[in-house]
């Protein structure tokens, strides 16, 4: 059974005609780490603030093992201190006026746990987040990344129910920000704290997430695994969001065991894509991702273009090739990449059939 | 980021001009020094003879003027004086960050309401509220004569003289400061600070003891110091409540020592008296600057667009209901009171229906000459006041934030010294400094001493809001226009004027509106034919004109709260003086 379940949920500012979410129905098991991504403004945040108690549905209900927490039919809604959820913020909000063992302890404090055992969870806490050592220090005299760990112990300490992050490595520098990232996964798997995480960085929801939501306008267009959302994306939107993408219009001549036949003008050679269509779309679009296609000598591949440009990217170059189809994205090797105005022939290992 | 400034002895770009031509002394030197001259002038010059004067006796060096004060009160006065400020501080500063909170971080119905209401303290001048509060609290006041009524007992409820009236009525009128100082940071204290604590499972009031108040301790304690300066140097409401009650604050005490002519050394004796005062003042003072340095800006980070109204349930309505109580005590009473008080005929005559009268504002403008001169000459001082003030501080912010003229510091120290000087002790040693000619001019007993006065006192609110507009510019704007090929005066015109234009315009009101109004310094340093608006107010109250002082207080406070008005609208809000 779901640990936290969002049903129908809707919430519309007064100010706005278009919701800031609408109609999110999603179910999170216990132990799960789910991800909301989306751009700046397709309501990840609201969401979370919801499932937070910040936000009050205006539509739809929240409820957490089985107990209602907000349900817009009543009116009902429970306060965010009576929800026993954990919350790291974007900007962290480490209370400066208090040191890093007062700033952890305050959620103990508040459920007037005794004081020898509030010593003893706060150290161990902070040795978990590796921060063991720094239990005197006031917040102005720690590193972004240092706040973050604060945050982080801060929202674990008094065993949540349902951890939220929103946006939490944003903030820092983008080596930090790789570190971090292995060390939420570690802490999950250490805890099996169930996780919502918004985001609008897609590595960060691939890398970490058991689920991923990508949202858009306050919908959610799909809920899958990093591994579906990415190969399998239901819709032109998330495939041009995740990850880089070449998209080519064609058209669909028949199908067969469940691949689309795809027809390229002035391609003769028989092409296939996998799709989650029932049926074929007015505008079909071929997705091919850059690291799917192979290049070969010109006139080799099903496609001829010309090197426009060659990015060395260290791990590999990306290559961008002029073709009768538009610009091509691809992924070449470190050292074997064609130069710029070489004449190559274009291939692909699979392909994905979307709407477009 | 600190821009790190050339080894030279100003920034280069302006240098060029002058070393390329010749070798006569620069213009920013001769620049420097006619502003050094005007300050020394303005502040030293005053300073240095009452300094002098308090430790003259007969001519020789004593400092028995400083033991008059003991010998002939004890320890009362200081008692007084303080008693009144550290009471007020405490009260005034409690009700300020409640009203903040309230304001800024509470749904309370009404708010426009309230957030207009709330300021109208701040505007009146405090003098005049105190003489409102006689009307309510005398022991013929109306609130007093109300409960009589009532009750049928001949004993007033409270009769507001003395030591409690000035308390009350200085708590009414000195709150705006704590409001004011602590509005800003409550609505820009970074929610997720507070949601943090929510989450952590903190109730919305533990969220308020917890995390919110010791956030803005600094900021508290900056309004705290604040108010206890303004308290300390408050000569207008004591005047008022506590002259009838024999009830004497420092201020007051040298006030009346100053006139006491009877008295041999009086001058002397309260250029001593004033030096005490000085002395107690310091000390919030270098308080206040040590706090400067604090981490009072630390707190305002993260989304404030996300700030999240409380909602107090049915507690709002007894929120509105106590919001309601404190504008009507600082605002709607006191002015209604002045306003019934103007149009009875006559003192101890009920007013009524048909009996209500415009007499005395006619009386005011055609049978009593010195009130229309002191509106003209309050009118003209305070444009001339601001107009100096205005030209000061665009030339002291310039060469203060621009150059790095060694002794530009000296230049602030010397604007600020007359702002945290009560203006009983600044009206005292220009009377010291100029009672005789200086230079073979004689300037006592005439208007340009009281101008003068004024912008030493007011200079400090002109210079703050250009150097603080100044100091956000980008020098890389001016940089710009200078690569564009424009002269260092030209750039300044064309690129660092329009910018501070607004900040300019604020700081000449902020001259204005005070030097308008002014009491302290006026109420010494008037003579016959130099009356000022504030000066007669109080006279015609110290005179015993019932009647007329209210016409005339109704008058004066209307008219500064009409043109307050106007220079909200016609700034779009930013600018509330």
């Amino acid at each position: 059974m779901a640990l936290l379940e969002l049903h129908q949920l809707e919430k519309a500012y007064d100010d706005s005609h278009v919701p800031a979410v609408r109609a999110l129905t999603l179910h999170i098991a216990r132990g799960e780490f789910v991800t909301l991504l989306g751009p700046s403004g397709c309501g990840k945040t609201t969401t979370l603030r919801m499932i937070a108690g910040f936000v009050k549905p205006t539509g739809g209900l929240i409820r957490l093992d089985g107990q209602v927490l907000a349900n817009a039919a009543n009116g009902a809604c429970v306060p965010p201190e009576a929800r026993g959820m954990g919350m790291v913020f974007q900007s962290y909000a480490v209370w400066p006026h208090m040191t890093v063992a007062a700033n952890v302890a305050y959620p103990l404090k508040l459920r007037r746990t005794p004081r020898a055992e509030i010593d003893r969870r706060v150290d161990a806490m902070l040795e978990l987040v590796g921060l063991g050592g720094f239990a005197k220090r006031f917040p102005s005299q720690l590193s972004g990344g240092q706040q973050q760990r604060v945050a982080l112990a801060r929202a674990l300490i008094a065993e949540p129910r349902v951890l939220l992050l929103d946006e939490p490595l944003s903030n820092l520098d983008a080596q930090l920000r790789e570190a971090m990232r292995g060390e939420l996964i570690d802490l999950h798997r250490r805890t099996g704290v169930t996780i919502v995480y918004v985001t609008h960085d897609q590595a960060e929801a691939l890398a970490m997430s058991d689920r991923v939501v990508i949202m858009q306008q306050g919908a959610a267009l799909q809920i899958g695994t990093p591994a579906e959302v990415y190969h399998r994306p239901t819709q032109r939107f998330i495939a041009e969001f995740i990850g880089a993408a070449n998209m080519l219009p064609c058209q669909v001549s028949g199908w067969s065991a469940g691949m689309a036949q795809i027809a390229l003008p002035g391609v003769d050679a028989p092409i296939h894509a996998a799709h989650a269509l029932d049926r074929t779309p007015d505008k079909p679009l071929l997705v091919v991702r850059p690291e799917q296609v192979r290049l070969h000598e010109a006139g080799a591949g099903w496609l001829d273009g010309t090197v426009l440009r060659r990015q060395f990217l260290g791990e590999a170059h990306e290559v961008s090739i002029e073709t009768a189809h538009g610009v091509l994205r691809a992924k070449a090797g470190a050292i074997d990449a064609p130069p710029r105005g070489a004449y190559v022939g274009i291939t692909w290992e699979t392909g994905w059939l979307v709407a477009g | 980021m600190q821009r790190v400034p050339p080894p030279t002895l100003y920034d280069s770009e302006h240098m060029r001009m002058n070393t390329a031509h010749s070798r006569r002394p620069s213009p920013l030197i001769l620049l420097f020094g006619l502003l050094l001259l005007v300050l020394v002038a303005l502040v030293v010059y005053p300073s240095a003879a009452l300094i002098q004067n308090s430790l003259t006796v007969n001519g020789r060096f004593g400092i028995e003027n400083y033991l008059y004060l003991f010998d002939q009160r004890g320890s009362a006065v200081i008692w007084n004086t303080l008693s009144v400020a550290l009471i007020t501080t405490v009260c005034a500063t409690a009700l300020g960050v409640a009203l903040a909170w309230l304001i800024g971080r509470v749904d309370v119905p009404l708010k426009a309401v309230w957030r207009v209401l709330l300021i109208v303290p701040y505007l009146i001048p405090p003098f005049i509220g105190a003489i409102a509060w006689v009307y309510l609290l005398s022991p013929v006041g109306y609130i007093n004569r109300f409960w009589m009524d009532i009750t049928g007992t001949r004993t007033p409820l409270f009769v507001i003289y003395g030591q409690a009236g000035t308390i009350l009525v200085m708590t009414l009128y000195s709150y705006p400061i704590a409001y004011l100082v602590m509005l800003g940071p409550m609505r820009q204290i970074s929610s997720a600070l507070e949601e943090a604590a929510r989450i952590s499972g903190a109730s919305a009031l533990r969220v308020l003891r917890d995390i919110t108040l010791p956030l803005l301790l600094p900021n508290m304690a900056a309004a705290a110091l604040l108010i206890f300066m303004a308290a300390l140097a408050n000569f207008g409401i004591p005047a008022v409540i506590g002259f009838p009650a024999r009830f004497f604050t420092l201020t007051n005490e040298i006030y009346v020592v100053i006139l006491n002519f009877d008295l041999p050394n009086n001058l002397q004796i309260a250029a001593a008296m004033s030096m005490q005062l000085v002395l107690i003042s310091i000390v919030p003072l270098l308080l206040l600057q040590r706090l400067g340095t604090g981490r009072t800006a630390a707190i305002v980070t993260g989304k404030s667009d996300q700030a999240l109204l409380l909602d107090l349930g049915v507690w709002k309505y007894a929120a509105a209901m106590f919001l309601a109580l404190i504008t009507l005590a600082a605002v709607i009473a006191p002015l209604l009171a002045i306003f019934a008080t103007s149009i009875t005929p006559a003192p101890g005559v009920r007013l009524t229906a048909a009996n209500a009268t415009l007499t005395h504002y006619q009386t005011l403008f055609f049978g009593i000459p010195k009130v229309p001169r002191a509106f003209f000459n309050s009118l003209m001082l305070a444009f001339s006041a601001a107009s100096v003030v205005a030209l000061l501080s665009v030339v002291i912010a310039w060469v203060t934030v621009r150059t790095r003229l060694p002794g530009r510091r000296l230049l602030e120290v010397l604007v600020m010294t007359p702002y945290a000087l009560p203006g009983t002790v600044t009206a005292l040693a220009f009377i010291l400094a100029f009672i005789r000619p200086v230079l073979g001019i004689s300037l006592y007993n005439t208007i340009w001493l009281l101008l003068l006065a004024y912008v030493a006192s007011f200079l400090a609110f002109g210079l703050r809001a250009v150097t603080g507009a100044l100091t956000n510019i980008d020098p890389a704007l001016e940089e710009a226009a200078r690569s564009a090929g424009a002269s260092p005066l030209r750039a300044f015109r064309d690129v660092v004027v329009p910018l501070v234009r607004a900040s300019i315009v604020a700081g000449w009101f902020l001259a204005f509106m005070p030097a308008l109004t002014e009491l302290t310094l006026s109420a010494l340093l008037f003579s016959v034919g130099n009356e000022t608006i504030g000066q007669v107010v109080f006279g015609l109250y110290q005179e015993g004109r019932f009647n007329p002082t209210a016409a005339l207080a109704f008058s004066v406070t209307i008219s500064v709260l009409l043109l307050s008005l106007l220079l909200s609208r016609l700034t779009g809000g930013r600018l509330l003086i």
